[in-house]
């Protein structure tokens, strides 16, 4: 539990990036390589030597994720292989959370159970959609009848805790079919739902992406602003009529069932990376460190098979820094962050930000819950200028 | 005449701003040999980074050119550049006042234009000889014989004997040169008598203290002799002699007729006024040259540091900018939205641009400057009469008795075409007409005559004239005296609470259309905030106009994961950073731009 937001965390998270995919979607900006022939092997080696590389003393784990990319295409043997790795590195709690993200278009119950098997108790399909239209404005390979496939392979493989990803906001969407859509993803019985608005801005963006290009020449247009943000308020009803509530800006779960090992990004945990183009961070006495690896596979490849560190970035970060994050990640939280206990974690006076506080309060955008400093509803909807505010 | 000075002429250039006055003054240089290849950068005069750039000239400047005419004689050209705007049209005719002649350059692909047309008058006023050089004949377009029937139609100077010439491909420079010599009158004096001297410009230099650009009058300055300043009767001791040919040359002496540099241990600028007499205190003149007046800030704005650590830079920077500009003025302000900063007091709008491009540039500041206001006179029940310079002090509106704001006798010249847009206008900005004069041989150009109050005038009136009037208008103006008007305070609210570096004072039947145009104009400037703006412009507790700027929806990282948090960290970062030049009124973030937007209303 961590005490400045009242959110059950990882407080020690292992994040493995699988890179390759069938296809590329036109909105990701994560690091994926579409493939026709994975490197199964040779990706896995590189994963198990860069582990023992990085691996710090007596570093006990209690979430692992798989993300990519596609790793539902990476065999559930190598799957398995990590996960031994990173057992018998550390410790990894009994109770860890192994999550593993799946494409709907690629799942059998075999598969799925060799990966519950592999040691695998959550995983994460990436359905954005269940309607025709939609997925094909989305670039998506898969069609609606997937999804239901995968869900019912999952839960015939044993999979308990599932998690579904919606997108919403997207090119030619009505606010009609965003509610159709999240009514669909509900009725697949999922523990645990993501709904994200599709950004294509360039600035939030890791690497520009063919939509948001398709954007900037006036080839695309989205819905207004005031129109998302009704989608987001449509899915965030029909999620909560189901018992799934919201937990943080794009989040929702069932009681309980909410990502240990995501909380850990927003309330200030070490996690640790792995693969191509993952981001890991670890405190640094008062401070702490976070580095990227090469976004490019061959580049990853080459430099762990050369017995190098592949980090292509590596930052600094000082109290204030971490503060700032602290703050920004929290007020992300549903559940929200006592300030002064995020303040005080890293040693960094308050200044001007108790009288920002006063005036976002009084302005309807922030309130205290439970002794945390929370947005309201109408402050979710502009999350960022209030963090700026605050940094 | 076989005068000590007979081979001295003085003149100056009267141009329309891009008609090529500096590119002749340099080609005249060239001509001349006054500079050389490797000296030469273009437009030698203007040398200023801020002339340069908006191609205008800020303080005058000479050059002295030696020349060898046809008639075989050694002749001194002095070369007297003037400054080209209104707001310096007291500078303009101290520097006429320094020549005996002028050339006028006429763009012959444009023929006249009306810019120059106040200065041509002012040189004829001050009995300048014109030599119109028609300029740009290289050009496919030029007509020179259709702009050589303008000079005698519209502006009734002989045609004749203008000079054809084009100064970028050096035609025509010696022409000209022949005319200066054989057209312009040497100047009068006699180097024996009492000494007289026009102080045309000064300037404030970090080593030398006060340099004095003069002209003798009469009599001889010499260094070391002790000379006295007519308007304060002080006494100083000539310490250094020059003239620029191009860069400043020691000379030991300066006769009647010549014109040079004076460094006479002045300390302070405000002791070398523009236009002062300079004479000596043992065989003083009999009276001074006339036309001596002190300047004195008609428009006044305050200047704010955006961020509020500048305050002391800023007090620096216009400490150091008087000592060059004497004419500006400043005292501190404290503004309840703005802080801690300065009231400026400016000769006009142009002037006020002027110094705040020149402390954002030369000293690095960033500022909020806040929209002009002129001199009020607050006359209250009690009988007693303030000064108001700022709409923010003006007393509670059941103290006041009456107002009274300055006026201005202003003279148009436009084009008859013109003549309609320009009544509609004056009449628009409360003018009271005095007189209407037709000119010229065909009447085609107009004088108007207007009694109109300087608020109006600093009011965006020089551009919308030149708009409409397609710029072939020119207006020179002088304060005539102070008359009581109708006028109210408009207050702008910001979420319900007044911003007083927004209060503008307007006359009552305007005020309501000032209001809508100033709350109109807020809203675009405003960006969208996390909170809804209302914007409202009131008069005492009525409002009478709202605008309302609608909250931003959304703004908001959908996802943020691992990789995500550093990039988002950093974009917090700009944003607030962003937020800085940002003035922050109770919740609402204003831009440096919303508080000029008072001042530049409607299309």
């Amino acid at each position: 539990m961590d005490p400045l937001t009242g959110l059950e965390a990882a407080r020690a998270a292992v994040y493995v990036h699988f890179p390759y995919c069938l296809s590329k979607c036109p909105y990701c900006d994560f690091a994926s390589i579409a493939a026709r022939v994975v490197p199964q092997e040779r990706y896995a080696k590189a994963v198990l030597a860069e582990l023992s590389l990085r691996w710090p003393e007596g570093r006990g784990v209690d979430a692992v994720y798989f993300g990519g990319g596609t790793p539902s295409l990476w065999d559930a043997a190598h799957v398995k292989a990590v996960l031994q790795r990173i057992a018998s590195l550390g410790a990894l709690a009994p109770d860890a959370e192994v999550t593993l993200e799946a494409n709907p278009g690629a799942s059998d119950e075999a598969r799925f159970a060799a990966y519950r098997a592999a040691g695998v108790n959550r995983l994460s399909i990436g359905v954005q959609s269940l309607d025709e239209g939609t997925l094909k404005a989305l670039g998506r390979a898969h069609a609606p009848g997937d999804v239901e496939r995968a869900v019912k392979a999952a839960r015939a493989a044993g999979f308990e805790n599932l998690s579904l990803d919606l997108i919403y906001g997207v090119q030619g969407q009505t606010l009609a079919q965003a509610r159709a859509d999240a009514q669909a993803v509900v009725a697949l019985g999922a523990e645990h739902l993501s709904a994200y608005a599709l950004t294509l801005d360039k600035e939030s963006l890791a690497e520009e992406v063919p939509l948001a290009r398709a954007l900037s020449r006036g080839e695309v247009v989205l819905p207004p602003d005031e129109e998302v943000t009704a989608m987001r308020q449509e899915v965030e009803a029909v999620f909560a009529w189901a018992g799934l509530r919201r937990y943080e800006v794009s989040n929702y779960a069932k009681p309980g069932y909410h990502s240990r090992h995501n909380a850990a990004y927003w309330t200030g945990g070490e996690y640790l990376a792995v693969g191509a183009g993952a981001t890991g961070y670890r405190k640094d006495g008062a401070g702490g460190v976070r580095w990227s690896n090469h976004r490019s596979a061959d580049k990853y490849l080459a430099a762990v098979e050369a017995g190098r560190l592949p980090e292509g970035d590596r930052e600094t970060l000082g109290a204030e820094d971490l503060a700032a994050e602290r703050i920004a990640m929290g007020l992300r939280l549903v559940n929200g962050v006592q300030l002064e206990g995020a303040l005080a974690q890293h040693g960094v006076a308050a200044g001007e930000r108790t009288e920002e506080v006063a005036r976002l309060v009084k302005g309807g955008l922030l309130e205290l819950r439970d002794g945390r400093l929370a947005l309201t509803a109408r402050g979710f909807e502009v999350h960022s200028a209030v963090a700026a505010r605050l940094m | 005449m076989p005068a000590a000075n007979a081979h001295l002429r003085n003149f100056s250039i009267i141009a329309h701003i891009d008609h090529g006055k500096s590119t002749l003054a340099d080609r005249l240089l060239d001509k001349t040999g006054t500079v050389t290849k490797r000296e030469s950068q273009d437009q030698f005069l203007d040398n200023m980074e801020l002339e340069r750039e908006r191609g205008i000239t800020i303080k005058a400047q000479t050059v002295r050119m030696n020349y060898r005419a046809k008639d075989g004689k050694d002749y001194v050209l002095n070369l007297i550049d003037t400054p080209g705007h209104v707001d310096f049209a007291y500078e303009v005719s101290r520097s006429l006042a320094a020549c005996e002649g002028a050339l006028l350059v006429i763009d012959a692909t444009q023929g006249v234009e009306a810019q120059t047309l106040a200065n041509v008058y002012m040189a004829v006023e001050h009995d300048l000889e014109i030599v119109p050089v028609i300029n740009k004949i290289d050009l496919p377009s030029a007509d020179v014989e259709r702009t050589r029937a303008e000079i005698e139609d519209v502006i009734g100077l002989d045609g004749s004997i203008a000079v054809p010439a084009s100064a970028k491909e050096g035609i025509g420079i010696e022409e000209i040169l022949e005319a200066v010599v054989s057209l312009m009158p040497p100047p009068s004096g006699d180097p024996e008598g009492p000494l007289k001297a026009l102080v045309f410009d000064s300037w404030y230099d970090n080593y030398r203290g006060v340099v004095m650009l003069v002209r003798i009058l009469e009599g001889t300055l010499a260094l070391k002799q002790p000379i006295q300043l007519w308007s304060n009767k002080k006494n100083f001791e000539v310490q250094e002699l020059g003239v620029f040919a191009p860069f400043s040359r020691p000379v030991p002496k300066l006769i009647a007729g010549e014109v040079g540099v004076l460094v006479a241990n002045v300390k302070e600028l405000v002791d070398a006024k523009v236009g002062d007499t300079i004479t000596s205190p043992t065989r003083p003149c009999a009276e001074p040259f006339p036309g001596f007046k002190e300047v004195k800030p008609m428009v006044f704005s305050g200047v704010f540091p955006v961020d509020a650590a500048d305050y002391e830079n800023l007090r620096d920077a216009l400490s150091k900018l008087r000592l060059n500009d004497s004419a500006f003025t400043y005292e501190p302000e404290t503004s309840t939205a703005l802080g801690f900063g300065y009231r400026c007091g400016y000769l006009g709008l142009l002037h006020m641009e002027i110094v705040q491009e020149r402390l954002e540039r030369e000293y690095n500041l960033s500022l909020i400057t806040t929209a002009p206001s002129v001199v009020y006179r607050v006359f209250l029940h009690d009988k007693s009469m303030i000064v108001v310079d700022n709409p923010a002090k003006l007393p509670p509106v059941q103290n006041i008795e009456h107002l009274e704001e300055p006026f201005l006798t202003t003279n148009i010249h436009v084009p008859n075409e013109y003549l309609g847009a320009m009544l509609k206008l004056c009449q628009e900005r409360r003018g009271v007409q005095k007189g209407i004069e037709y000119l010229g041989s065909s009447g085609t150009r107009v004088k108007l005559t207007y009694e109109m109050p300087l608020a109006e005038v600093v009011f965006d009136f020089f551009d919308k004239m030149k708009s409409l009037s397609r710029g072939y208008a020119s207006l020179d103006y002088e304060i005539a005296d102070y008359r009581p008007s109708e006028l109210v305070k408009l207050d702008i609210l910001i979420n319900g609470e007044p911003v007083d570096a927004l209060s503008i004072i307007a006359h009552k039947d305007h005020a309501y259309q000032r209001g809508r145009d100033v709350c109109t104009r807020l809203k675009e400037v405003i960006p969208k905030q996390m909170f809804e703006v209302a914007i409202q412009a009131a008069i005492g507790s009525r409002v009478i106009s709202r605008e309302t700027v609608s909250a931003m929806r959304k703004n908001v990282l959908a996802k943020c994961y691992g990789g995500d948090i550093s990039r988002k960290r950093k974009l917090l970062e700009k944003q607030k950073e962003g937020k800085r030049r940002m003035k922050q009124v109770g919740v609402v973030e204003l831009p440096q731009e919303a508080f000029l937007a008072v001042l530049k209303t409607g299309e």
